[in-house]
């Protein structure tokens, strides 16, 4: 009898830990449901954080629309003229200053959003023109990559692209700031490089020639 | 029972307790073995599972890699093959084709060059002197499309590139066979010093010691488009106390406790920085050069309220600001809105001519009608008293050179900065085409079309393409 339970029990174990394994391997595999569950709450967060700042909402940031949720649209979707029924389209993505992701997927804005925000948020608004310009400025250079995506691309040029962060949502001062930069706007006039130099590793970045320095970033020629 | 009994059913009492006991402790050490074992198991298949995983990938990667190294080789063998062919060739149209084909080996060259994993800086001259050759010969290809010959010293140039190419090529071509065998993603994570063994392989692969030409040429990449001079700057330099109390003058909405100095930028523009504060404690970077203290630019996040000003009060803020600012006379070409924001391009009109290389560029805020937003560099590099050839055909003729397919809607006269350094005197008509904007150019003295523009409408506003 108690071998049997024995057996029993180390047949459950085996089964626990492959299960545990196996689901291991599941989160290691990009194309769980989670992580699509996960953007669209944080679009509601952002959505609900919007409503908030304008005096809409007055619930939680959860990512979670409910009633309290439904009747700010309603309210925000009445003040702007849009057709009130509660449902957040593109007109009223338009009117929150949000728009659907969707359509800027294969965009340069959007790209260059990415850049901005995984390498340069928290930095000064002008600081995060300044990045989207240094990398404008390494498209026109001859010696960089010709496209915008060639340059932030390009093996080991940026921190955030290498650590992945590049992958991050860009929220609105880094969209803002990109569309400055592709705008023309570019307070490094002319840089080609920036660096931290609290963090920065590399030797020969000290040699480039600093043009200014805008918040921790040393933008240089 | 006597004791003799008892003590043997106390001895077997005890044998059977105590063989009950080693029975459990076996059973404990066997449990516990068969879940260390179990946890062991498990571990080791997700190892194998991961490993083999990362070895997939370090596979997948390094094929990315011998994609791209093996048609940068082939791109710059035909290249060079192509440069010879340009030399002997007397034909126009087959060297315009040749230049064109170059042109475009060499551009995916240096495509190929970046998807490599170089440490940055590593082979810029490399990079540089492939993306110099593209743009010269699209250069050269763009001069024979228009009919005109290619000159002696093109001639000479050319000959020198090939030099510079055929060492370029013999260089790659040794390293060939050594990176075709070897690993490049292995040989790409060991560093030496701030280069990785790759990059110093490739190092190697340099356009020899041939001192290649400066290729003087209008077209991408050339070192007089990236060498521009500031024609406009002219005013002795002014210290940051004089530039303070301009800046002052120009925002006077703003108590002057709230202007802290930041610092200079010493650039292609030498400026002073400053951080303004205004009355809703927003941050606004303003530039002001030194020389002469002129306004240069201004950055500040937006809040995105309401829209309570419309585009036609946003462009009358613009323009009264940039006289504030110490420009006349300049007037709205463009205005868009895009998320809250109206962007208004001013360029000077001078006998009706509308200069746009000279444009300045406004960014003002429609919630609070405050100018968030400016740009002048364009204005202080390009502004300069042009002489102007006047326009050899008519506005009719003009306009009887864009398609029929085209609903004409406005023709005006423009400086337009065609490509690179070229400014050309155009005919710039707005017309549709099925329910679509775009803006033809005619050239005011031949009546060539120089350009056609598409405006594509999107979530951020038009682009012009």
């Amino acid at each position: 009898m108690k071998k049997r339970k024995i057996f029993l029990i180390i047949c459950l174990i085996f089964a626990i830990c492959y299960g545990s394994a196996f689901s291991l391997l599941q989160m290691f595999s990009p194309n769980n449901s989670e992580s699509v569950y996960v953007a669209t709450s944080s679009e509601n967060k952002q959505i609900q954080q919007k409503l908030k700042d304008l005096g809409y909402y007055y619930g939680n940031i959860d990512g979670i629309i409910g009633s309290q949720s439904v009747q700010a649209i309603k309210n925000f979707q009445r003040d702007y003229g849009l057709t009130v029924d509660g449902i957040v389209g593109p007109n009223t993505l338009k009117a929150l200053g949000l728009s659907s992701s969707v359509s800027y997927s294969s965009s340069d804005l959007y790209l260059l959003a990415k850049c901005v925000h995984a390498e340069a948020r928290g930095e000064p608004y002008v600081g995060q023109v300044a990045v989207a310009a240094v990398i404008l400025n390494r498209v026109k250079s001859p010696e960089f990559p010709n496209t915008i995506a060639g340059v932030i691309y390009q093996p080991w040029a940026f921190t955030a692209v290498n650590d992945g962060q590049i992958n991050l949502e860009p929220n609105d001062t880094a969209y803002s700031a990109a569309k400055d930069a592709l705008n023309g706007w570019d307070p490094s006039y002319g840089c080609l490089y920036y660096y931290n130099p609290e963090t920065a590793t590399s030797q020969w970045i000290w040699s480039r020639k600093t043009v200014v320095t805008i918040g921790k970033h040393v933008f240089a020629i | 029972m006597n004791n003799y009994e008892n003590d043997i059913y106390n001895g077997q009492s005890r044998v059977n307790v105590a063989s009950k006991q080693t029975k459990r402790s076996s059973l404990w050490l066997g449990l516990s073995l068969a879940i260390i074992s179990a946890i062991l198991v498990a571990f080791i298949v997700l190892y194998s599972i991961s490993m083999s995983r990362q070895t997939q990938l370090k596979i997948d990667l390094e094929n990315i890699y011998q994609k791209n190294f093996n048609e940068l080789v082939d791109n710059v063998n035909n290249s060079e093959i192509k440069l010879s062919k340009v030399l002997a060739s007397d034909y126009n149209s087959y060297a315009k084709k040749m230049l064109n084909e170059i042109s475009k080996n060499t551009n995916s060259a240096s495509n190929n060059l970046s998807s490599l994993p170089v440490s940055i800086n590593g082979i810029d001259d490399t990079i540089k002197f492939i993306n110099q050759v593209s743009g010269y010969t699209q250069s050269l290809a763009n001069k024979l499309e228009k009919g005109e010959q290619l000159s002696s010293e093109d001639i000479q140039t050319l000959s020198e590139l090939k030099t510079a190419f055929t060492d370029l090529k013999n260089n790659i071509n040794k390293l060939a066979n050594d990176i075709y065998n070897g690993n490049i993603y292995k040989e790409s994570s060991k560093l030496d010093g701030d280069y990785n063994n790759f990059t110093v392989k490739l190092q190697n692969m340099k356009a020899g010691d041939v001192d290649y030409p400066t290729m003087i040429y209008d077209g991408p990449f050339s070192d007089s488009t990236l060498n521009k001079q500031i024609k406009n700057l002219s005013k002795p330099v002014v210290s940051k106390e004089v530039a303070l109390e301009k800046l002052q003058n120009v925002f006077k909405s703003i108590a002057k406790t709230n202007f802290e100095f930041l610092g200079e930028t010493n650039g292609k523009f030498q400026t002073y920085d400053y951080e303004l504060l205004n009355n809703e404690n927003n941050s606004i970077y303003v530039q002001v050069t030194k020389n002469g203290a002129e306004l240069l630019s201004i950055s500040c996040a937006d809040n995105r309220n309401a829209l309570n000003y419309s585009i036609e009060q946003a462009k009358e803020i613009a323009k009264d600001f940039t006289k504030l600012a110490g420009i006349d006379s300049m007037q709205c070409v463009w205005s868009d809105i895009i998320s809250n924001d109206a962007y208004i391009n001013l360029a000077p009109i001078v006998n009706g001519i509308i200069l746009y290389p000279d444009l300045i560029k406004v960014k003002v805020d429609l919630s609070s009608g405050e100018v968030i937003g400016y740009e002048a560099s364009s204005y202080f590099t390009n502004h300069t008293a042009r002489q102007i050839e006047k326009a050899q055909i008519s506005k009719t003729i003009a306009e009887s050179k864009v398609p029929q397919m085209y609903q004409k809607e406005e023709t005006r006269l423009v400086l337009a900065p065609l490509d690179y350094n070229r400014e050309v005197l155009c005919y710039e008509t707005k017309c549709n085409k099925d329910c679509e904007t775009y803006y033809i150019y005619v050239n005011a003295i031949s009546g060539v079309v120089e350009n056609i523009l598409k405006i594509i409408e999107t979530d951020n506003g038009n682009l012009l393409l």
